[in-house]
């Protein structure tokens, strides 16, 4: 716009038209940094090129763990951890194995049925549920102890698989892979390495897997903070709820169930302060549900009760 | 209608509309009754026309589709076997430009490694590697769940289930259940 104002005003007046232009364009590199630096633009693409699965898993793996920091840790028996026990032998594995075969099931019929889906639960009373790149999927303790049935869990692990099929981390991630990028274009020592091109110049090349240690840890803090500590962007929300009542209907489950735990929640309700409320969230499912629910022979819909095995969620968490 | 509803409603899909295959050698058959003639085959990631669940058994929906050869079909398949999700391209294509499907992409290793190295090191580097050890027998109890334990805990609860040929697997229609 400014260009175009520049342009029009060199028209009317006969003066310096050159001038003009490069006013336009000094005005539109401040509202890009990346168009500032030269090779900037290839920064600029990694916000908008896939993610390798290499790379995926490891930053899905330390979001995990950032995850458990800042919620108690995950309720998994401890003999289990250490190798000691088999997978089914405490109270703590017996709902974390529920956990996966409801989490699992609805996960074979998401857009990403064969990456390697975990599911489990985080030690925090209070009720969340989170979700990490590469099918890493989490409910507290204290969401545990809220839903009334399978198809509200059902619901809220949906929710999660469609953050991670959406790619909604990622792309947190990609951000801040080409603010790197710029820095290191810029000669800031963020332990990447250049590749040379062609023609002589070099440009950066971003691998988690060149990145010195400490600079990666670093990195990986910034993407936790920005995924654990602000949430994702309300259309996203929307997005994940929307696949949350796709997936739900696919596997048999009545998803009304899922919009009555939202409308159970308080306002306010969630960490982020950026999420929508959850009433106005149960309400964008009503086209979702109206529509694809008759296909379905929605009315038809088992009641499914809680998974027995769920039932430590509601006693103090091993620790 | 506000614009965020009329969004999520053209992401919703009716009787009439696109749903995917999930699962291999998917059956199409002639009638909604698991023994039925077998009309033909699908693959995951293909696409059919969705008409629905059956009147009289909401687990056997009627579609059409192409199989591998190119042949039309149109007939029943059991719910378990379709979904709304396209595959992410993950599986569709690889460097090569070759399709790949996700059972390939299961025994390529690639997506049954334990917790990669870089976030083993973060865990150490932050003093956490209980946390690290706890996600990896998080991830091993995830793994020991098996295909068939999914379909027979579906299939127990009254929930949507893929396969056909289970023991004991006589595929009744679900009784008539009350109208919330």
């Amino acid at each position: 716009m400014t260009r175009r104002l520049g342009l029009a005003a060199c028209a009317l007046l006969f003066t310096t038209c050159a001038a003009f232009k490069d006013l336009g364009r000094l005005v539109d590199k401040q509202a890009d940094p990346f168009a500032l630096v030269d090779n900037g633009y290839r920064c600029k693409a990694i916000q908008t090129t896939p993610v390798p699965w290499e790379e995926e898993y490891a930053v899905g793996g330390a979001v995990a763990l950032g995850l458990a920091a800042k919620s108690g840790g995950f309720g998994v028996d401890p003999a289990t951890a250490g190798g000691g026990a088999r997978p089914d032998s405490s109270a703590a594995d017996q709902l974390n194995l529920a956990l996966a075969e409801i989490g699992l099931n609805l996960a074979s019929y998401s857009a990403r049925p064969e990456i390697p889906w975990t599911f489990g639960a985080l030690n925090s009373d209070v009720a969340n549920a989170y979700s990490a790149p590469s099918g890493y999927v989490f409910v507290t303790h204290g969401l545990l102890a809220k839903v009334e049935n399978e198809a509200q869990l059902a619901g809220v692990l949906a929710h999660e698989i469609g953050h991670v099929t959406k790619r909604h981390a990622l792309r947190v991630f990609a951000v801040e892979k080409s603010w790197v990028c710029l820095a290191m274009l810029k000669g800031e020592e963020v332990g990447l390495t250049r590749v040379q091109l062609g023609d002589g110049r070099t440009v950066p090349k971003i691998e988690l897997g060149k990145m010195a240690k400490g600079k990666l840890n670093g990195f990986f803090d910034t993407v936790i903070g920005k995924i654990v500590e602000k949430g994702y962007a309300q259309a996203d929300e929307y997005e994940a709820d929307a696949v949350a009542a796709e997936l739900l209907l696919a596997a048999g489950y009545d998803p009304r169930e899922y919009q009555k735990l939202l409308r159970s929640l308080p306002e306010g309700a969630g960490v982020w302060p950026n999420h929508p409320p959850p009433k106005e969230r149960a309400a964008k499912l009503d086209p979702v549900i109206a529509e694809m629910g008759a296909g379905f022979g929605l009315d038809q819909a088992p009641k499914v009760p809680l998974d027995p095995r769920l039932a430590s969620a509601r006693r103090p968490p091993a620790r | 209608m506000p614009a965020g509803l009329a969004a999520l409603s053209a992401l919703a899909v009716k009787p009439g509309g696109t749903l995917y295959i999930k699962t291999k050698d998917t059956k199409v058959l002639e009638k909604p009754d698991p023994k039925s003639k077998v009309l033909g085959l699908l693959q995951p990631g293909g696409s059919v026309t969705w008409r629905g669940a059956d009147p009289g058994n909401r687990l056997m929906h009627k579609i059409e589709g192409t199989d591998s050869r190119g042949h039309k079909l149109e007939g029943f398949v059991l719910q378990g076997n379709l979904t709304p999700s396209q595959l992410s391209p993950e599986y569709l294509k690889r460097d090569d430009g070759k399709p790949i499907d996700p059972e390939a992409f299961r025994s390529s290793g690639a997506a049954t490694k334990a917790l990669d190295e870089a976030a083993i090191d973060y865990a150490q580097a932050k003093q956490m590697p209980q946390q690290a050890e706890r996600l990896q027998a998080l991830e091993a109890i995830s793994r020991s769940v098996t295909a068939q334990r999914l379909a027979e805990r579906s299939r127990a609860l009254g929930l949507a289930t893929a396969q056909l040929d289970m023991p004991g697997d006589s595929l009744k229609p679900a009784k008539k259940r009350g109208t919330r």
